[in-house]
């Protein structure tokens, strides 16, 4: 991760960790800023406000405050590291064992720590205050005695699934040993989550300290820590409000720079996140202002003309989509191939509206039957009594809501979408059932999604859209997930619904045999933009772009249908989207590059019907 | 988003037989939590007649009566005998009180001081989060997200003393102490509920990022489903799953009572006696409330399960969590 | 603050409560009834197994005894209606007067020996019972309302303890219905004081009415009486402060400055004396056996600074019987009246002077590091390390705090403190488990003796292991004196050779105060025993 990038990007983390910076150099340097000693007990001076010789005042007993809070705040800061890493020494090694072993250890590790939590740890921490003695060391062996369960908690969920990781997988294989694996392969991989929970665990541990100074257990005397200056300054805080709001502040506000520090590096680490946090750069992003209604018989069911799509991150902009155009027909099945990042999903879904809300810049023109779709649109789609677009995407138990029967989540598409009431729609749910060839309809319609097969959750997905009675159906990958068989059936209810509803099918897919077997017409799409287009019959009896060529050649002839050969592979690695070249974005690794193709746009070479290549070298040849 | 397959499952199992394996379980525990205080209150120096009027012969007497000089064992196995019988003996230094008494003059103070601080906190974190979820990234998310962290941030000592001073004392809101009438309950509540509240919008903020990146999300927007049927049926419904997993503990924390706030604002409820019982090494309290509370938190966990049985139809075992 | 900002202000904050409680309003408090507070909630209505002073100011109001103090600490007559006393002093003759139990049962004197008899029962294991086996040898039921008390000796203070809870009469026939629940709620037991008790909310409050069956209802001028639990001191000036409450018995230290110069502030009498304790047993301690060294730690302690600046509720003490313990009579103070050099302190909040006799001075730093490296010579010890004990409570860390910064500084002490809880701490004390440690005594009774006797050979409560011949001798022979005049003379030798031995070191005697506002008229404080009674209180508004 790029830290200085990160730092900018994200006020929040860089002030909370300046102003922790600033908290520990001056508890640090305490002892210098002040010409008392904290232990210096002044009957004389007794309860002084804050003044010019003491800047936070006198306690109780004439001793200045000043060196005493940030005393008090090394002491707090102290037992918070210490306990915080001990945590985390535990954590990693009980927790990463018990999940890395698995089986017994397991189980009785999970049963030892639900017996530990059930002991109220306050009798625990006395417990040890008084066998150890009081002091900081018992402070600590106290605190982390039950500290570390959730730490260990955390780092077993992490490691159970790393241990499911392709190259753990790959290295337990390769016949590695179990300590180097978890040394070497797992531990790296569960870092970040432990390194956010380290982050609360301190200020956890701080919050504690000061809580046991409060109950009257805290560091002996006469040191104290800012637990026990805020115990001492709460007693007399009406009348000498310095002696707590003084070191209340100063334990507060590091606890906020902690937790905050935390949250920010939570939301920047987090893997789900996938990409950095997308960020608005124009307010109220790019929309194409509506053009007046055209008459919109004979047109195209969906047209897309010079297309943009581009995020903003906190490495810049993104440029996911560049000027793609395209059109497709009712009751034609139009295939969008391209590797993983090509930016097809990301088509698929500006179509839909589906974008992240901020941080998407759209422009370009989309025409769903000759009607301008104002692009990205917000919250729920209001479809209600207009022309439908629908989609499915490739996971389909993620595409289902866990906690809602299969059946309901098509009832109340429908209620939604046609005004049904509930007992209709859910007739009409089980017709679409039927309709896309589930077996048994009652069963299916009260089952949960994750008690259904991958083929059934994608059926049931097809008639959540079938729901909608939609023109246009987005389907994102809809077969990835599925076993060989399952894929080429749910294949032949797509094409049957394109056949019997006459639906438009926009079918993206990274896999050129389904596209090659299934679709009317291919574009094949290279770093968000498309490189050639045409009829799938001519396109792959004659594939003209270098790219479609070397895709085509990979496959293995024998048994291109076979998916798991038939897999996009070719020499080199995809472009970086943030340096793309301004020519051809093939151009690295194209066999035939000229030398101007790096910085001149290609033309489109346009060969029969409709079939067209972007290429200088397509070009070249034809005028040749 | 947990994965469909949960890593312990008793198999194969009815669930008559796995609810037999929970009860055993539970059992353990509280029977491990028992020994545990038992050893760990004999270990502590102190003596609860260590009274200065109190004569050695006196004290001699004293052991006799509660039968503290018979072997530690014989005592161990007479304790266990009475917590079989669900009686948790005689307080000693609260004379002539049994703890089940006190237990039960107690707890209904401080469970009720707790619901009212439920509800609060239910109410302020679901909407905080909730707020902060769905306007990711904006000013409300920042403001909320701010409050949160400054709620786990400031101790709840700090805070009734300063509610205290201001609500009551200067403003006079509220009584200042006490648990007379309605009012006197709300500064109580509204500290106590501070830290779960914060916690609670937290979590419930991190849960629904997380479920607005679900495609199901995603599928219910296409079906152009009304607001609130998405918000409550697709987005919070499946965000609650993770405050569930909080909220058993915390209820069982937040009703147990808090030593802190039942002691400033004087509630006559069970946290005061609790950490006092342990001061005057009054073995029986101790030993009582803790079991108390240790079987008070096993059930909840136990609910918590069942609950999130109830919720997530993808769990459906008694007990067998993941991570 | 303006209507537009409070109403948002109920609006926000009580949202998640709209419908869901209607719960009672505090009620304003009734005319004539009084409301005060107490620390912690009563233990139980049981005068023979209560310790507490909590306790104890719930009982005097509720229970009579055979005699009652008054105000300014004199006997005033209880159920005894009249007392003849033998020529030896031992034995007591009390006739009872025709009174009455709430129940309507007539006290009898067997229900007095019965209680008696009930506390001396080892079985009863009631924590009190030396009070009363110290002094009593035998009870006598002579008659329905005759009872004769038969001492081991001559006790001047007797009628004084015949008002201590211990010796309040116990009804048996109830005792045996009720068992262990005897005295655990209002409706088990029954009362013969100036109040029943209507309600006890436990954790909450204790309610009292007038008992319209008192011998002496006519003197009893209140309706009723509550006395609310509140153990935060902040809550309980807040409580006063905002009216609450009406009267607080014992002002807590913190909130004093907050009542400098109030009228209705109060002193109050206190006996207590805080004073250090070192355990002469100890072998690897040797320094501590030399009274050179024990006196040195003596004098380097500043305690009129402490007292002034720091406690602000105490009296510098170099003696070891506080101020407020009458000597030879009611009103005439032990410490005022009795001693060879006397001086003047005065009350850091309200400047009342207090006439003191002292047996040293201190501050006197030089002769304190001179007879310090004597000790240290004569013990063979080169340097003195030791921990010291005190009680986990914001006081006693301050004095501790202060006692180990003054050795450090003069005389090179290291000191560590031990700050444990009250029960721990008393428990270490009692088993020697300690080096030196802070500990209190407060009077169980008005006379000297009570302090003194502490530290006679083979005393329970003999903390340091002191035992010297000369000093028992003294005390045995105040014991067995009943001519005040001579035990007067007996108690200055001994406390005088205490002084010198030092066996232990009195810090300061505590002072306290409360707070009475004009309205409320005859409350009557007392120094030890069952503060507090309310039997000739009254309200005027």
């Amino acid at each position: 991760m790029a830290g200085s990038r990160t730092l900018k990007a994200s006020p929040l983390l860089l002030a909370s960790l300046l102003f922790l910076i600033g908290i520990l150099t001056l508890a640090m340097l305490g002892p210098w800023l002040s010409p008392f000693s904290p232990y210096e007990i002044d009957l004389a001076q007794t309860n002084l406000p804050p003044g010019l010789a003491h800047p936070f005042g006198t306690d109780a007993l004439g001793r200045d405050l000043f060196i005493r809070a940030w005393g008090g705040a090394r002491i707090s800061l102290f037992v918070g590291f210490a306990a915080a890493l001990i945590d985390l020494g535990l954590g990693l090694m009980l927790g990463g064992l018990a999940g890395y072993i698995g089986g017994k250890l397991d189980t009785t590790f999970m049963r030892a720590v639900e017996v530990l939590y059930s002991i109220p740890y306050i009798m625990v921490v006395l417990l040890l205050a008084v066998i150890l003695g009081p002091g900081v060391f018992s402070l600590i062996v106290g605190m982390t005695l039950t500290g570390w369960i959730p730490m260990a908690r955390l780092v077993r969920g992490e490691v159970l699934r790393a241990k499911e990781e392709d190259f753990v997988l790959a290295a337990t294989a390769m016949g590695q040993g179990p300590f180097r694996i978890l040394l070497w392969h797992i531990l790296p991989n569960v870092m970040s989550p432990v390194l956010v929970a380290l982050t609360l665990t301190i200020p956890q541990a701080v919050f504690l300290e000061a809580f046991l100074a409060f109950i009257g257990l805290g560091v002996p005397l006469p040191r104290a820590s800012l637990g026990t200056l805020i115990t001492e300054g709460a007693r007399e805080s009406w009348y000498y409000p310095w002696q707590l709001f003084i070191p209340a502040t100063i334990l507060c506000s590091t606890l906020l720079a902690f937790n905050t520090l935390g949250d920010t590096l939570r939301d920047l680490l987090d893997p789900k996140r996938g990409e950095p946090a997308p960020r608005p750069l124009v307010k109220g992003s790019a929309e194409i202002p509506a053009l007046p209604p055209e008459k919109t018989v004979g047109a195209p069911l969906l047209t897309l003309e010079r297309a943009c799509v581009r995020f903003l991150t906190p490495r810049g902009e993104l440029p996911a989509i560049r000027e793609v155009s395209l059109t497709l027909q009712s009751g034609e099945m139009l295939a969008l191939v391209g590797e993983s990042g090509s930016g097809k999903s990301t088509l698929g879904r500006s179509i839909m509206g589906l974008l992240p809300k901020k941080g998407s810049l759209v422009s370009g023109k989309c025409l769903f039957m000759g009607q301008e779709l104002r692009l990205p649109r917000l919250g729920p789609l209001d479809q209600l009594g207009k022309p439908k677009l629908a989609m499915v995407f490739q996971n389909p138990l993620g595409s289902l809501n866990p906690t809602m029967q299969a059946g309901k989540q098509v009832a109340e598409a429908l209620v939604a979408a046609r005004m049904l009431s509930w007992a209709a729609a859910k007739e009409e749910a089980l017709h679409l059932f039927k309709e896309v060839g589930i077996q048994n309809q009652r069963r299916c319609f009260f089952a949960y999604p994750h008690e259904l097969s991958g083929g059934m959750r994608q059926r049931v997905v097809f008639a959540v859209m079938l729901a909608l009675s939609p023109s246009l159906l987005i389907a994102d990958e809809p077969t990835t997930a599925l076993d060989v068989a399952t894929q080429a059936r749910i294949l032949a209810l797509l094409t049957k619904l394109k056949t019997t509803r006459g639906l438009g099918i926009l079918f993206i897919t990274h896999n050129f045999a389904l596209a090659k077997g299934w679709a009317d017409r291919v574009s094949v799409l290279y770093a968000g933009e498309i490189v050639e287009e045409g009829p799938s019959t001519r396109l792959f009896q004659d594939p003209q772009h270098p790219y479609t060529k070397g895709l085509l050649d990979s496959i293995p002839k024998p048994d291109a249908d076979d998916p798991d050969t038939a897999l996009l592979a070719l020499p080199g690695s995809p472009p970086d989207p943030y340096t793309l070249p301004k020519g051809c974005a093939f151009t690295p690794r194209c066999p035939v590059a000229r030398p101007y193709c790096k910085d001149e746009p290609a033309p489109w070479v346009t060969l029969q019907d409709g079939h067209r290549a972007r290429c200088f070298a397509v070009k070249e040849a034809l005028f040749l | 988003m947990r994965p469909a397959q949960s890593g312990v499952r008793l198999q194969g199992k009815g669930p008559l037989w796995r609810l037999f394996g929970r009860v055993i379980m539970m059992l353990t525990t509280l029977w491990v939590v028992a020994t545990f205080t038992f050893l760990g209150m004999r270990l502590i120096p102190g003596d609860p007649f260590a009274d200065p009027k109190v004569t050695p012969q006196v004290r001699e007497n004293l052991y006799r009566k509660y039968g503290l000089d018979k072997p530690l064992y014989k005592q161990y196995f007479r304790y266990l005998g009475n917590l079989s019988r669900l009686d948790f003996g005689v307080s000693y230094v609260q004379l002539g009180r049994s703890v089940n008494d006190i237990i039960a003059q107690g707890f209904p103070v401080s469970a009720e001081l707790g619901l009212w601080a439920l509800l609060l906190a239910l109410f302020w974190g679901t909407l905080l989060g909730a707020l902060a979820g769905l306007y990711h990234e904006g000013k409300i998310d920042r403001s909320a997200t701010f409050l949160a962290a400054l709620g786990v941030s400031v101790p709840s000592f700090i805070l009734a003393l300063l509610f205290q001073y201001v609500f009551a004392f200067r403003l006079g809101l509220f009584p200042v102490a006490g648990w007379e009438g309605g009012t006197a309950r709300f500064l109580p509540a509204l500290t106590l509920s501070i830290l779960p509240a914060a916690t609670i919008a937290r979590l419930l903020r991190a849960s629904i990022l997380d479920v607005l990146r679900q495609d199901y999300i995603q599928t219910a927007r296409i079906k152009g489903l009304a607001h609130t049927r998405l918000l409550v049926h697709h987005i919070l419904r499946n965000a609650a799953l993770s405050v569930v997993t909080y909220l058993g503990p915390m209820v069982v924390n937040i009703t147990t009572g808090s030593f802190v706030i039942e002691t400033i604002f004087n509630v006559p409820g069970l946290g005061k006696y609790y950490v006092q019982s342990i001061y005057d090494r009054d073995y029986t309290l101790v030993m009582g409330t803790t079991v108390f509370y240790a079987a008070l938190l096993i059930v909840a966990m136990f609910l918590v399960d069942i609950a999130y049985g109830l919720l997530d139809p993808r769990i459906r075992t008694f007990g067998a969590k993941e991570r | 603050m303006r209507f537009g900002a409070k109403a948002w202000f109920w609006l926000l904050l009580s949202a998640p409560f709209f419908g869901c409680h209607g719960g009672p309003q505090p009620e304003a408090p009734r005319p004539g009834v009084l409301i005060s507070e107490i620390g912690d909630d009563i233990r139980i209505l049981d005068p023979g197994l209560s310790t507490d002073s909590v306790t104890f100011r719930v009982l005097t109001n509720i229970y009579e005894g055979l005699t009652r103090v008054g105000p300014g600490g004199r006997i005033v007559p209880g159920i005894a209606s009249k007392i003849e006393v033998s020529k030896d002093k031992r034995s007591y003759t009390f006739f009872l007067r025709n009174a009455l139990w709430s129940d309507g049962v007539p006290v009898m004197a067997k229900d007095f020996a019965f209680a008696l008899g009930r506390v001396m029962d080892p079985k009863t294991a009631a924590q009190y019972a030396y009070i009363v086996t110290d002094t009593v040898e035998r009870v006598d039921v002579l008659g329905e309302r005759t009872l004769r008390i038969l001492l081991k000796r001559p006790t001047p203070y007797f009628l004084w303890l015949t008002a201590f809870p211990a010796y309040l009469p116990l009804r048996q026939d109830l005792l045996e219905a009720l068992g262990q629940s005897y005295g655990t709620s209002p409706e088990r037991t029954v009362f013969n004081g100036p109040f029943v008790v209507a309600a006890w909310k436990k954790g909450s409050k204790v309610v009292l009415e007038k008992n319209l069956r008192y011998w002496d209802k006519e003197a009893v001028l209140l309706k009723g009486a509550e006395f609310v639990v509140v153990k935060d001191p902040n809550t309980l000036v807040q409580m006063y402060d905002t009216g609450a409450l009406s009267l607080i018995y014992q002002v807590p230290t913190v909130h004093l400055p907050r009542y400098a110069g109030n009228p209705w502030l109060k002193p109050r009498p206190e006996a207590v004396t805080d004073y250090i304790v070192f355990n002469l047993h100890r072998p690897d301690l040797k320094a501590f056996q030399n009274p050179k060294i024990r006196k040195a730690l003596s004098l380097v302690l500043d305690r009129q600074a402490y007292c002034a600046n720091v406690d602000r509720q105490s009296l510098p003490a170099y003696g070891f019987v506080p101020p407020t313990i009458s000597g030879d009579g009611p009103g005439r103070s032990f410490r005022a009246h009795f001693g060879e050099r006397f001086r003047v302190f005065y009350d850091p909040l309200t400047s009342r002077p207090y006439k003191t006799s002292v047996w040293f001075e201190d501050r006197s730093i030089e002769e304190a590091k001179a007879l310090f490296q004597e000790g240290l010579k004569e013990s063979g010890q080169k340097e003195l390390t030791f921990s010291l004990l005190i009680d986990d409570t914001p006081q006693a860390r301050r004095l501790g705090q202060v006692l180990q910064f003054f050795w450090q500084k003069h005389l090179g002490v290291k000191v560590s403190l031990d700050p444990v809880t009250y029960q721990t701490r008393l428990a270490r004390v009692a088993t020697k488990d300690y080096d030196a440690a802070n500990v209190l005594w407060g009077a169980d009774y008005d006379d000297p003796m009570t302090f003194l006797d502490l530290f006679t050979t083979g005393s329970p409560f003999n903390d340091p292991g002191f035992s010297n011949p000369a000093y028992d001798a003294l005390i045995e022979k105040a014991r067995r004196s009943s001519d005040q005049a001579e035990r007067m003379t007996l108690f200055v030798h001994a406390e005088k050779l205490l002084m010198q031995e030092s066996p232990v070191v009195p810090v300061f005697y505590r002072l306290s105060y409360a707070l009475v506002p004009p309205y409320l008229k005859g409350v009557v404080f007392l120094a030890c025993g069952a503060d507090g009674p309310l039997k000739w209180a009254s309200l005027q508004p």
